[in-house]
């Protein structure tokens, strides 16, 4: 009886849980398509927020280094101290992960903005489509006009966004090269090369060739004044 | 001598009665737990990034329909696989979980297998989830509860098996709810 009461409290418990997974979806799938939009450009301004504050982040290294310009990218340092670090691993423990954080910001961003006009498509499509069901031609002339006034507020917004997203892809491809620089200057530094290293023999060959002809004479003498048994004979 | 003897035998059947009613209450309070995960599964479960909104376990599931699938993949297939699937696995494993405690069966590998998948939303997943809401906590506590049972299981099949401090073994019985009580099955 036990088990029984049990089993029927788990069938319970999962019915109500397909019941209210089956509601969300609904309520997904049936969203208004303003409604997606508005989520869509809402996604995208948060984003471009995001992006702006890793790329100020970032561009702080581009700025101050040596391989850097500040003017190109825009962006003024603000923490000068990264300018007087002459340690390349710490250069690069500030740096990695403040590029990795861009480079997040700016792929989330691209993909908000894409999913902004995706939405957008749907959303025009249908609000034509709603406005060719109207019947009275002076409604009808009304409502087109305000489609149109729509998405012009639109098409502003997506030059904007476009526009918005040109610049941090050149941004992002001068913080690129500025992460190959720093890598060749980290791999330089644990490249150790001195060139003058085979200019002179090691220290101990040279001291020994110096003291061999001591060595030579001494085993002369010692030579002259042992007597060999094959000499003897 | 014979009175003492009753009292003896009444006193003993009394311990014996509240042992019994202990494993009875804490073989259900178990299986109540096994159903927390799926009632957490309605509750606030992630905080997105970007949106900035807190979504529910089933709601990450319905983040699988497009567009918000579409922006979600585009980013990390991978991250946006645990996001969206992860909370319908937690719900398998709690069924399979449930399902067992309610034949008085061990099954070891599930409560852990939840705090694993549990932890792989928090930890594997930053680049989509912005916060953990206290419907993912409450599964994560939960989830150590049972393995923590499941240990405390384990170690008492091993003792009554090797027939060691069968005090301890038969105090575990009572404390896992895995004991004999009268009104078990029937």
């Amino acid at each position: 009886m036990i088990s029984n009461i049990l089993k029927y409290s788990l069938i319970v418990i999962v019915a109500a849980l397909a019941g209210y997974a089956g509601l969300v979806v609904y309520g997904k799938v049936n969203e208004t398509e303003a409604a997606r939009m508005s989520g869509s450009v809402h996604l995208a301004e948060n984003q471009a927020d995001n992006m702006n504050r890793a790329l100020a982040d970032v561009s702080v290294f581009a700025g101050e280094s040596p391989a850097g310009n500040a003017s190109q990218t825009g962006f003024q340092s603000e923490t000068p101290e990264i300018g007087k670090i002459t340690n390349i691993d710490m250069l690069m423990a500030l740096w990695e992960p403040r590029y990795d954080n861009a480079k997040l910001a700016y792929v989330k961003f691209e993909a908000a903005i894409n999913n902004a006009k995706a939405s957008a498509a749907g959303y025009f499509a249908t609000q034509q489509a709603l406005t060719e069901r109207i019947n009275d031609p002076k409604l009808k002339a009304q409502a087109r006009e305000d489609d149109q006034r729509d998405l012009a507020l639109y098409k502003r917004w997506e030059v904007q966004a476009d526009t918005a997203l040109a610049m941090a892809r050149a941004i992002g491809t001068q913080l690129d090269d500025m992460d190959a620089h720093l890598h060749k200057l980290e791999l330089r530094a644990d490249f150790v090369f001195d060139a003058g290293s085979f200019r002179e023999l090691p220290a101990a060959i040279s001291e020994l060739n110096a003291e061999l002809a001591e060595f030579r004479t001494a085993s002369e003498t010692i030579r002259a004044v042992t007597e060999s048994p094959f000499e003897v004979q | 001598m014979r009175e003492r003897s009753r009292t003896r035998q009444q006193g003993s059947g009394d311990q014996t009665k509240n042992r019994e009613l202990a494993t009875f209450v804490i073989r259900i309070a178990a299986f109540v737990c096994t159903l927390v995960p799926l009632a957490a599964l309605a509750l606030p479960w992630v905080v997105m990034d970007g949106t900035e909104e807190t979504v529910s376990g089933v709601g990450a599931v319905a983040l699988l329909l497009p567009p918000m699938g579409e922006y979600l993949y585009a980013i990390s297939p991978l991250q946006a696989s645990i996001v969206t699937m992860s909370p319908a696995l937690v719900a398998l494993l709690a069924i399979i979980t449930s399902h067992n405690y309610r034949k008085r069966q061990s099954v070891f590998w599930a409560p852990p297998a939840m705090l694993a998948v549990a932890a792989v939303i928090v930890f594997g997943a930053t680049d989509l989830v912005a916060g953990v809401a206290p419907g993912l906590v409450l599964v994560m506590a939960v989830a150590v509860l049972l393995t923590l049972h499941q240990i405390a299981i384990r170690m008492q099949v091993f003792l009554r098996r090797k027939m060691k401090m069968p005090q301890v073994y038969r105090a575990l019985a009572v404390a896992t709810g895995m004991g004999h009580y009268r009104w078990s099955e029937r």
